[in-house]
């Protein structure tokens, strides 16, 4: 009651840096920290929710807590401030008035001996030389939002449809037109149009009239796990070197369909080596033992592609599984399961993905990507990846969190593109009919 | 006045947990600093190498799960010795499921772990012969040395190999090193490798950057390999009680999702303080010898120089402790916070002397 201010702490994520100011400055919320406040409001109960919102409102990093808010707040397990666990309200009278620290990470400079060291990506600019005509940026309201990539010498450039979105809420039916332009190599601005939009694959095609440049030049060459990625930029530049971690894969479906199995490679396919009772493919009738085949007539030669088969699918999806059963082959239907997640853990894991990390604002749900370990901004996908020889090897799609990049194999990048392509085109001509 | 009085008093209590200070210990990378790929047919060649590791190390990279939370881990030999983070096995869980990157599954039991090295060892039920990575006999990288992390992040995730990532060595802390090779919640326990595609170190913690990957050296399993394979004999101390990872630096947050570091706590009294780092910092490294731990180097301005602790000096006690070992030498000054006071014994040219420090950052 007699206390006109609280005492104010000071957090500095993980290494908290807590010490008690006069709270009189208050700062601007940066970037990282409005994403932070966000993710911890969609966690805590409605109480503190209202305060972090607040907060988001006041544009303000200072948030004052009564002792009973902040001893629930400190034990919540999104709470990644551990400098904070030693406080004890009771013994501050009051409430207390915590101000939160993020570094910025765009005003990050690496030290030099860390992988993304200047010096080190100018040994690779003669990689980039050779796309640089290839590679736009995408700027809306005057920013740059995302990187784009020329298929077309026609004028069409494609890039990741959610970056450019914003704030507009636009589905591939409605298409809201955000007027974004198109900042060349050669620094010219050109005003886009968005023209067609795949929701699977977060990609959406831009028309850019008198562009005049060349259809980037995408590889079929395989990468092997472990080689250099190299991400170009829109300026003829080097972006960030990052390692290929992880062979393409299905993240589509938030609610993965799971069959409640555990297989293991088998010449024949995919033996089960466990099957969970009660679980979908238990109810379906497979059991220990049964080798799998094929899923919905397509034949299995390893179990990432069993996984993937099934992750595709929603639970509630039927599948048509093939099996041997000893020497007999048989025929079975399955309807696939969803999982439960411990929402602590995954409230754990959300908060540890933006230590270090802006995750792009789509981050999954992706229809087929690969993943590697290049630190990238938001504003820093839709544009390609090379390998060490300049072979486009993949177009970024996301920065999913700390550790994980995804990008679009360029096969099936070079795909969406002749699709959407097509679809342009094909309404083009069905415009000129009418006329 | 009454809240400038109020105020102020809180002020001095954090004043007081926030000091803290360094102690280097055991290593000294200042003179092992690694080449810098100067063009791209050395990142080529590096590249090479880098392939190769990951071809013949991934199979023996496996996840570990106790039932609450997933960790990572690397198995040693065909009989299936696996290393780990002590944070993953030490939940009070003897028995633990083993994935490995093909999809077989196994289950482990617990060997030993130390709390306070975040070190460990299970191994498996099963006879092998299981995939194996060959060890390091000791780590011997400089700043800026290339290695290659593997790990199950997130947990295992059925049909995903465990994500290959690349870092350089950028510090060596106590018994850490600390990379850009990035780490998350399930990488925990999983192997760090030289560029001949040996085990060289264990995730261990991370930071709020990219650069600011921990992981525990094979040095520390190499010393304390006894006390492990043993069950670790300092796995009851009071934070293993706790069931707090009370690993040296306190910056850390353990990956391992949904394993909190302050979960169960029993005993009202704050036994570690997390606030900002609060493992005490000397500023001094040392090295075990046949004479003991001698101080090998002294940070300028720390409070190893200030109180006058040279090199060549020989710690005997710190606070009435006989140190007869790097690690517990370590271990007491990371039990100090930044401006508290312990007493060290040294024996310098024959004469012992005792000094008086008062611990701060540096």
């Amino acid at each position: 009651m007699q206390n006109l201010r609280a005492p104010t702490f000071w957090l500095y994520a993980i290494v908290a840096i807590i010490c008690l100011v006069p709270s009189s400055v208050q700062a601007q919320l940066n970037d990282e920290m409005r994403d932070l406040f966000r993710e911890i409001a969609d966690h805590v109960d409605p109480d503190l929710k209202a305060k972090f919102e607040q907060a988001v409102r006041r544009n303000s990093d200072l948030i004052e807590l009564t002792p009973d808010q902040f001893r629930r707040f400190r034990d919540h397990p999104i709470n990644p401030f551990d400098g904070i666990q030693d406080i004890d309200p009771n013994e501050l009278k009051g409430n207390i008035e915590l101000k939160f620290e993020l570094p910025s990470l765009r005003e990050r400079v690496p030290c030099q001996w860390e992988r993304q060291q200047p010096q080190l990506l100018e040994t690779l600019t003669a990689v980039a030389m050779d796309h640089r005509r290839s590679i736009v940026q995408v700027i809306v309201q005057g920013k740059p939002v995302v990187m784009g990539v020329v298929i077309d010498d026609r004028g069409f450039v494609i890039t990741k449809a959610s970056e450019l979105e914003r704030d507009l809420l636009v589905s591939p039916q409605t298409i809201v037109d955000v007027r974004p332009q198109v900042q060349t190599w050669d620094g010219r601005v050109l005003a886009a149009q968005i023209r067609r939009s795949d929701e699977n694959n977060d990609i959406v095609l831009l028309y850019v009239k008198d562009l005049e440049l060349p259809a980037i030049a995408w590889s079929d060459r395989e990468p092997t796990l472990g080689e250099f990625f190299v991400t170009l930029g829109a300026q003829s530049d080097v972006v960030a070197l990052g390692t290929y971690g992880n062979p393409p894969r299905s993240l589509l479906g938030r609610e993965q369909g799971f069959l409640g199995i555990s297989p293991e490679e088998h010449p024949a396919g995919v033996n089960l080596r466990e099957v969970t009772p009660g679980g979908a493919g238990y109810l379906a009738g497979l059991r220990a033992g049964d080798v799998v085949t094929k899923i919905n007539g397509k034949s299995l030669s390893d179990v990432s592609e069993l996984v993937n088969q099934i992750r595709q699918l929603r639970p509630g999806s039927v599948i048509d599984i093939s099996i041997l059963r000893g020497s007999r082959s048989q025929q079975i239907q399955a309807i696939l399961a969803g999982r439960n997640m411990s929402s602590d853990q995954a409230a754990r894991f959300k908060m540890m993905n933006r230590l270090g990390a802006l995750p792009s604002r789509r981050n999954t749900e992706f229809a087929w990507v690969l993943q590697h370990d290049t630190p990238l901004l938001p504003e820093q996908c839709g544009g390609p990846i090379v390998d060490l020889r300049g072979n486009v090897v993949g177009l970024n799609i996301a920065r999913q969190g700390r550790v994980a990049s995804l990008a679009i194999p360029a096969a099936h990048a070079q795909k969406i593109a002749a699709e959407l392509l097509q679809l342009s085109t094909l309404a083009d001509s069905g415009e000129v009919n009418k006329k | 006045m009454k809240y400038m009085g109020q105020g102020f008093g809180c002020m001095q209590r954090w004043a007081t947990i926030f000091l803290y200070l360094t102690l280097y210990t055991c290593f000294s990378a200042a003179n092992l600093s690694g080449d810098q790929p100067r063009d791209l047919a050395a990142l080529m060649e590096l590249q090479t190498q880098i392939e190769s590791v990951v071809a013949s190390t991934m199979p023996a990279c496996v996840s570990i799960g106790d039932g609450t939370g997933f960790g990572s881990g690397a198995v040693i030999d065909a009989d299936g010795t696996i290393l780990t983070a002590g944070h993953v096995i030490s939940a009070g869980v003897s028995e633990f499921e083993i994935f490995f990157p093909d999809g077989r599954k196994t289950t482990a039991k617990l060997i030993g772990y130390i709390n306070d090295l975040d070190a460990g060892i299970i191994r498996i039920n099963e006879p092998g012969p299981w995939p194996t990575v060959p060890v390091a006999r000791a780590i011997s990288l400089g700043q800026g040395d290339w290695t290659v992390c593997l790990g199950h992040s997130g947990g295992y995730e059925l049909g995903r190999k465990p994500p290959v990532r690349t870092g350089r060595v950028l510090e060596y802390r106590e018994h850490l090193v600390v990379t850009d090779a990035v780490l998350i919640g399930g990488d925990s326990g999983g192997p760090l490798f030289n560029l001949a595609g040996e085990l060289i170190a264990i995730h261990s913690s991370i930071g709020d950057s990219v650069a600011e990957n921990r992981h525990v050296t094979i040095d520390t399993f190499h010393r304390q390999w006894k006390q492990l394979m043993r069950g670790g004999d300092w796995k009851p101390t009071r934070q293993v009680a706790q069931g707090k990872p009370a690993i040296a630096d306190q910056q850390l947050l353990p990956i391992v999702p949904g394993k909190q570091p302050t979960s169960n706590t029993q005993s009202p009294e704050p036994v570690v303080p997390i606030v900002g780092s609060a493992a005490g910092k000397l500023g001094l490294s040392v090295i075990d010898t046949e004479h003991g731990v001698v101080v090998q180097r002294i940070l300028p301005g720390s409070a190893a120089e200030r109180v006058g602790i040279r090199t060549g000096d020989v710690v005997m006690r710190f606070d009435a402790t006989r140190i007869d070992s790097s690690d517990r030498l370590m271990q007491l000054i990371d039990s100090k916070r930044v401006g508290q006071s312990a007493s060290i014994d040294i024996v310098r040219q024959g004469r012992t002397l005792n000094l008086q420090v008062i611990l701060d950052r540096l």
